[in-house]
């Protein structure tokens, strides 16, 4: 898909569309034509189902580092940077069942460990930290070496440790005790060793029997708790959690209901829903987001990060504080804006984030109008439609695009001293080429809409001096401008559908499949009777069978990680 | 002779006693809570008005380091297991202090003490073993000297009482540095018992808490309890629990809450604590000004004396006599390798003459009248006090000196007003003197300052 | 959902200029008002390219020279060098100084305005001809090395200072304008503000940012004044006026009389001069408030000296004796467009929405 965006492997010479049949054939079949509608039952059931798969995968940096935030405190700190995952299937989240850890990585985790083991046994800190106090500073002392680590241990890998496996940490850390004469270091070294260990960076999900089913398989406990607060709250499941698997009661209906509206009610649902948004919207794109400064000298970094901030307040907003429609993030007209991102609207802000509602009339609708989309989907000097239609199809609707023919000509659209002056008279060249016309009709009419924002979102009425017609329709549905798109996806079916999608294969870590069209059905029924709310999307999929029960079908090859 | 030394060591206790006594008495809020550690057989720790606890030795006699810190040409003050402070007169100035030279003849050179009579080493015997964070360190004379993390330690002539802190203090550390002030002394004392996500800063008012990470003021609500948070949502759009790691052990008067599902909050003295998102500058005072909300302190400064008023001005607010005059603090410290200070009324008055009124006393009182205290007035606090001052030499006054005036004084010494001040806070003398008034020179008395200025 | 929302006014604005499309995206008048903020200010030195033209002796000395010249051979005693030369800052006199010698800046062309609008003999023509420029401070400074561009240390702190410390945000705001190009009746306010300047991806800084004036420390920085604004030039009626000028360290404003500014308007920013006469003694006194004699002496500036000067060519506003207490100066100076925002009351009270702000 990059491939598309670069024009460096251009080669002059007469476009050729050399898609795979399959390809053409999605190319040309008008879209949402095979959609169900949302059914019209007060109460859809769940259909019976074996449920989704074991995952093996690794812990994002953000998860490890809330982690260890909950757990040790916000003030135990490390920037291990680890390697960004690989996008697959629409998440990075489906990227780390993909992932291995290799030796190098493995360093950057054990850099990490050692400056957490480091400050969690500190002076400052083990008075708070700790709840019980060696005998001798100076010796090994078992008893509170291992009630320490029994306590880190659970946390951390997410299930009591083993007796076998924390009588190993208590005697790396009496042993390192008596020969460094320092209790302390020799619990900062089992520590260490804790938190590189395979168990605390891979989570690796198990299976049991279900009582309930015989012959079926569903997650224990501890797994079922993890999946849960990974999703839900980006980090490993803490105490309280923990003690609902323990006890079991985490396994009942009545027990996951009620952790599941524990933790639904909790502020850090706001972090595990910026981590899913963040995710789903390729916000990490804005890591690598430049502009030309020459021709956007107002855009900075801290535009940049604002933006991202900006969209992602504006969606925890909308769907957790306001509980509000999932559709209507691409009507509302409520933002929050900062002093940096103010100048680019070109409105006064005070130093904070202060929420905002664009006048009725103006463009700016939906979060396809905020800076973020805008900008992040253009190239560093000028806008893109298709780039941004490509983007919007991909990640709002869930529809790949298939990549472009290799020898395309960018000439048409690259020369600067083309008579042509608006982008869509530079794209219809598009249109009148059958090869290139098939993927491009399902691009750039949502682009062009957004051709009112330049490449930093910034507002224009004319391009060159020419006006700038943002009409065109989107399968099927005609908008005249950029507010008319934005209440036609509210209306098309994908939109919802796509985010249940997105939302099942991240909470069960793999990508959702064709045999799962039953799930994902029963889930887009519920989510359209209960009015497209998030809260309630993400108890549906937390409470189904399909999140917790398990089948057997093998796991496909090239899933094991190893280290090497 | 066992007697005598148990009669000594009682009054030594009464004394001290009754110093401890009265520090406790007049807080009637609540002191700041310190670590423990172990000490040397005598020392103690007391807990003094304005820097909290602070070390003290079997007398009660406060202790001061002096570490290594820059001056604008070099370094001066004590490397780690290395005390200098010896019985050298010094005689000429060190020049390290620029633009000038170096060698410069000492005002009253005849008269000048030495280091060690200023700063009485705290001695160690032959036999003194090393406790806890006290080490032993040698001394050139080839006497041995306690020391704490590794800088010797001493006590100050200028205190008397136990709970004196005379000779250094917390407050000056935190504006400017030794570029500036010279290289002070400052009082040692045990860490405050607050867990590692926060700091203290030592300000007029008393010693604020504030996030390690950030330096940013922490907050309590009138509308909370020990165990609820009522700050709503729209409250939590400006205010930000302060956040604790999930198993943390309450402790002294740290204790955590579940404030919402999954989160633990930090509670100090049986109340959340926030921070105040809207903060512009480090430990600030601005979200006091928010109904129902306050600044945090471990201890709070005694109060001024009675009548005695506070004035904003376009930076912050000063402290000001009940006539609205600005009151203003006199600092030096000489530019000798030694560093002694000449703010006392019993030190050299030469270089404050020279900056109040170009040597002239007339002048000086003129330009930087002396706070007069009436004839009858008290101090409940030792920190603030009466004395008797020489208008003329500008020292301690003799006991029938028909001329002296009655005068309050801050640390045992007078403070000043500045005839250049019209209207309540006015500040016209603030940094007047010597490298912006912090080694020879007036400073306002700043009671909070919203610009981030070099304030303390 | 509205009542959550502030900036109603500005979003009104801003739609009616969104909306009717007439208005060019540029057009940061609205409301026939615009705001500005300061980004660079120096006093106004002309400089030659070698400095000898007005500085045919060179530059001054400083306090490590003065030293030498002073005491070198006479004594070497602290309290009569150190601490004399110390109490001679503080307290300064106009007598002569027999053993030093301080370089006034010569020539007759300076930088400036002309505030008492005569032609007067000790006036200087501008350097495209302007005559009866106003402006003695530079005779003061122009030959201290501290003061004169691009690099000298006082004239970099105070702008650095200016710049980065929020104490020392100056804005203006223009009301009653009907063209940036011409309108001879529009009205200047004077404000400080709150928050820092705006800088752009190469770290300039920029246009477009927001400043909130301080209507609480800020009330006694707040002035108004006619002005009249001719072929894109804004000049405003001379008003006495103070500002705040602080690097962190006290003493924290400048008064000038008679204050005015010749600034060349455009949407993204101003730029000019503003000049008036600067109080003798508050600038003075300023001096080792803000920075001590070591920091005086990276640019070689002898205070003293430097006093008598002042005093010397103080030319305005005699005192009830007939001596001078001002001084004619003038600054070159860089606005910003800023968007300035007027709260109409404090914006943080705990568990109420924040109130509507008057944008204009």
């Amino acid at each position: 898909m990059a491939v598309f965006a670069k024009a460096g492997i251009v080669k002059a010479g007469p476009a050729v569309c050399l898609v795979a049949a399959l390809a053409l054939v999605s190319c040309s079949a008008p879209i949402g034509k095979d959609q169900g509608a949302a059914p019209k039952v007060a109460s859809t059931p769940e259909p019976a189902n074996d449920g989704s798969e074991k995952r093996l995968r690794v812990l994002s940096e953000a998860q490890y580092l809330n982690t260890l935030a909950h757990v040790f405190g916000p003030d135990v700190k490390t920037e291990p940077h680890f390697p960004p995952a690989q996008r697959y299937d629409g998440l990075l989240a489906l990227g780390t069942a993909r992932a291995g850890v290799s030796g190098a990585q493995l360093e950057l985790y054990q850099k990490a460990a050692v400056t957490v083991a480091g400050l969690i046994t500190n002076r400052e800190r083990r008075g708070y930290l700790m709840t019980c106090k060696p005998a001798s500073e100076k010796a090994a002392d078992r008893a509170c070496a291992q009630q320490f680590l029994a306590y880190t241990g659970r946390l951390l890998s997410r299930k009591p440790l083993p007796q076998a496996e924390l009588a190993a940490f208590v005697e790396t850390a009496s042993a390192s005790a008596d020969k460094l004469q320092d209790f302390y270091a020799g619990l900062a070294i089992a520590l260490e060793a804790m938190l590189v260990s395979p168990k605390v960076i891979f989570v690796a999900e198990r299976s049991e029997s279900d009582p309930q089913h015989p012959g079926q398989q569903r997650l224990d406990a501890y797994s079922l708790a993890t999946r849960l607060s990974l999703f839900l709250w980006n980090a490993g499941p803490d105490d309280a959690v923990l003690k609902a698997a323990e006890s079991g009661e985490i396994l009942t209906p009545k027990g996951r209901a009620r952790v599941v509206n524990m933790m639904l009610a909790s502020p850090r649902l706001e972090t595990g829903m910026r981590a899913f948004f963040d995710d789903m919207f390729a916000f990490d794109d804005f890591s690598t987001l430049a502009k030309d400064p020459k021709i956007y000298p107002s855009f900075t970094g801290v535009t940049a990060q604002d933006a991202r901030e900006e969209t992602l307040r504006t969606v925890i907003d909308h769907l957790i504080t306001k509980n509000g429609d999932y559709r209507d993030l691409f009507t509302t007209r409520d933002t929050f804006i900062s002093p940096s991102l103010a100048a680019q609207y070109r409105l006064p802000a005070p130093p904070t984030w202060t929420p905002y509602e664009f006048p009725e009339g103006a463009p700016r609708a939906g979060i396809l109008t905020q800076i973020s989309f805008l900008s992040v989907h253009s190239h560093p000097g000028r806008s893109s439609p298709t780039l941004r239609g490509k983007a919007l199809r991909e990640i709002l609707l869930c529809q790949p695009v298939p990549p472009p023919p290799p020898n395309v000509d960018f000439s048409a659209v690259e020369n600067p001293n083309s008579p042509i002056k608006t982008a869509r008279e530079r794209i219809n060249i598009h249109q009148k080429n059958p090869a290139c016309a098939g993927c491009h009709k399902i691009m750039d009419p949502m682009g062009l809409a957004l051709e009112n924002f330049d490449a930093i979102g910034r507002y224009r009425d004319t391009e060159k001096g020419a006006p700038i017609d943002a009409s065109g329709s989107l399968d099927g549905k005609a908008f005249k401008d950029v507010v008319g798109l934005g209440q036609v996806l509210h209306d098309h079916p994908a939109l919802t559908s796509c985010l249940v999608k997105r939302a099942y294969s991240y909470g069960t870590g793999g990508s959702a499949k064709a045999d799962d069209k039953d799930k994902l059905d029963y889930i887009n029924a519920r989510f359209a009777e209960q009015g497209y709310k998030l809260p309630d999307l993400l108890r549906t999929i937390t409470l189904s069978n399909a999140f917790s029960r398990i089948n057997e079908t093998p796991a496909p090859a090239a899933t094991a990680a190893s280290a090497n | 002779m066992k007697h005598l030394r148990g009669l000594i060591g009682l009054v030594a206790v009464a004394a001290l006693m009754g110093g401890v006594a009265q520090a406790q008495r007049i807080a009637k809020e609540p002191v700041e809570d310190y670590i423990h550690e172990p000490m040397p057989p005598g020392f103690q720790v007391i807990i003094a008005e304005l820097e909290g606890p602070v070390f003290a030795d079997a007398k009660g006699k406060t202790l001061y380091t002096w570490p290594l810190n820059a001056v604008r040409n070099g370094d001066l003050g004590e490397r780690k297991n290395t005390p200098t402070c010896d019985d050298t007169h010094q005689r000429v100035s060190s020049g390290l202090q620029s633009p000038y030279p170096p060698g410069l003849e000492l005002p009253d050179v005849e008269n000048r003490p030495s280091c060690i009579q200023y700063w009485p080493p705290v001695y160690a015997s032959a036999d003194s073993k090393a406790v806890g964070n006290f080490t032993v360190v040698d001394r050139k004379d080839g006497r041995k000297q306690w020391a704490y993390e590794g800088y010797a330690l001493y006590s100050s002539a200028l205190d008397e009482l136990p709970g004196d802190v005379r000779g250094g203090t917390k407050w000056w550390r935190t504006g400017g540095d030794g570029r500036e002030t010279g290289v002070l002394r400052i009082p040692a004392g045990p860490p405050p018992a607050i867990p590692p996500q926060f700091a203290i800063n030592q300000i007029s008012a008393g010693r604020l808490l504030t996030t390690a990470a950030n330096d940013r003021s922490v907050y309590v609500f009138d509308k909370d309890t020990a165990t609820k948070s009522n700050c709503d949502a729209a409250c939590l759009r400006e205010w930000a629990p302060v956040l604790a790691p999930e198993g943390v052990k309450p402790q002294g008067e740290w204790a955590i809450i579940e404030s919402s599902p999954g989160i633990k909050q930090w509670t100090f003295r049986k109340k959340p604590i926030y921070t105040h998102i809207l903060d512009s500058i480090p430990h600030s005072r601005q979200g006091s000004d928010v109904p129902g909300w306050h600044n945090v302190f471990t201890q709070k400064a005694p109060p001024a004396p009675k009548g005695w008023t506070v004035h904003g001005n376009r930076e912050g607010d000063v402290l000001a006599d009940p006539e609205g005059r600005t009151v203003y603090i006199y600092r030096c410290n000489d530019d000798a390798v030694d560093q002694l200070a000449c703010d006392h009324p019993t030190q050299p008055q030469v270089y404050r003459l020279a900056v109040c009124g170009k040597n002239d006393p007339a002048l000086c009182n003129k330009m930087f009248p002396y706070v007069i205290a009436a004839n009858d007035a008290k101090s409940d606090t030792r920190i603030w006090s009466v004395m008797d001052i020489n208008p003329t030499t500008g020292k301690k006054a003799a006991p029938n000196d028909p001329g002296a005036l009655h005068v309050w004084a801050y640390r045992d010494r007078p403070v000043y007003t500045c005839a250049r001040d019209k209207k309540p806070g006015d500040i016209e003398c603030d940094s007047w003197g010597e490298l912006f008034g912090l080694r020879n020179g007036f400073k306002a008395f700043w009671v909070r300052d919203d610009f981030g200025g070099y304030h303390g | 959902m509205k009542h959550n929302s502030i900036l109603i006014a500005a979003a009104a604005a801003a739609a009616a200029v969104l909306v009717s499309g007439a208005a060019h995206a540029d057009d940061l008048l609205k409301d026939r008002t615009i705001g500005y903020v300061l980004i660079n200010k120096a006093f106004a030195t002309w400089q030659s390219a070698d400095g000898k033209t007005e500085c045919p002796q060179g530059f001054n000395h400083g306090p490590r020279e003065q030293f030498k010249e002073l005491f070198e051979g006479v004594t070497n005693k602290y309290a009569e060098t150190q601490l004399q030369y110390e109490a001679e800052i503080h307290f300064p006199g106009t007598g002569p100084e027999p053993r030093v010698f301080f370089r006034e800046a010569q020539g007759k062309t300076a930088l400036g305005l002309n505030l008492d609008g005569k032609v007067g003999p000790n006036d200087f023509t501008g350097p495209d001809g302007e005559k009866g420029i106003d402006n003695q401070m530079y005779r003061v400074v122009g030959c201290t090395e501290n003061y004169r561009g691009p690099d000298g240390s006082a004239r970099h702190f105070i702008e650095s200072y200016m710049q980065k410390f929020n104490y020392n945000r100056w804005l203006f705001e223009l009301t009653n304008v009907d063209s940036l190009a011409d309108d001879d009746d529009v009205t200047v306010t004077i404000y400080r503000g709150l928050d820092g300047l705006t800088t752009d991806a190469a770290g300039n800084f920029t246009s477009g940012g927001t400043q909130r004036v301080d209507l609480n420390r800020g009330k006694e920085f707040i002035y108004s004044m006619p002005g009249k604004i001719k072929d894109g030039v804004l000049t405003t009626a001379p008003a006495d006026i103070t500002f705040p000028e602080s690097q962190q360290r006290g003493f924290p404003y400048q008064s000038v009389h008679a204050w005015q500014a010749r600034l060349k308007l455009s949407p993204e920013g101003a730029s000019g001069l503003m000049a008036g006469y600067l109080d003798v003694e508050r600038w003075y006194h300023n001096l080792p408030q803000q920075w001590s004699t070591h920091h005086r002496s990276y640019g070689a500036e002898p205070l003293p000296s430097q006093y008598r000067a002042m005093v010397r060519l103080a030319d305005g506003y005699p005192d009830a004796s007939g001596k001078n207490t001002a001084i004619s100066t003038a600054w070159e100076v860089r606005f910003a467009q800023a968007l300035i925002m007027h709260p109409d009351a404090p914006q943080t009270i705990a568990g109420k929405p924040a109130k509507t702000d008057i944008a204009r």
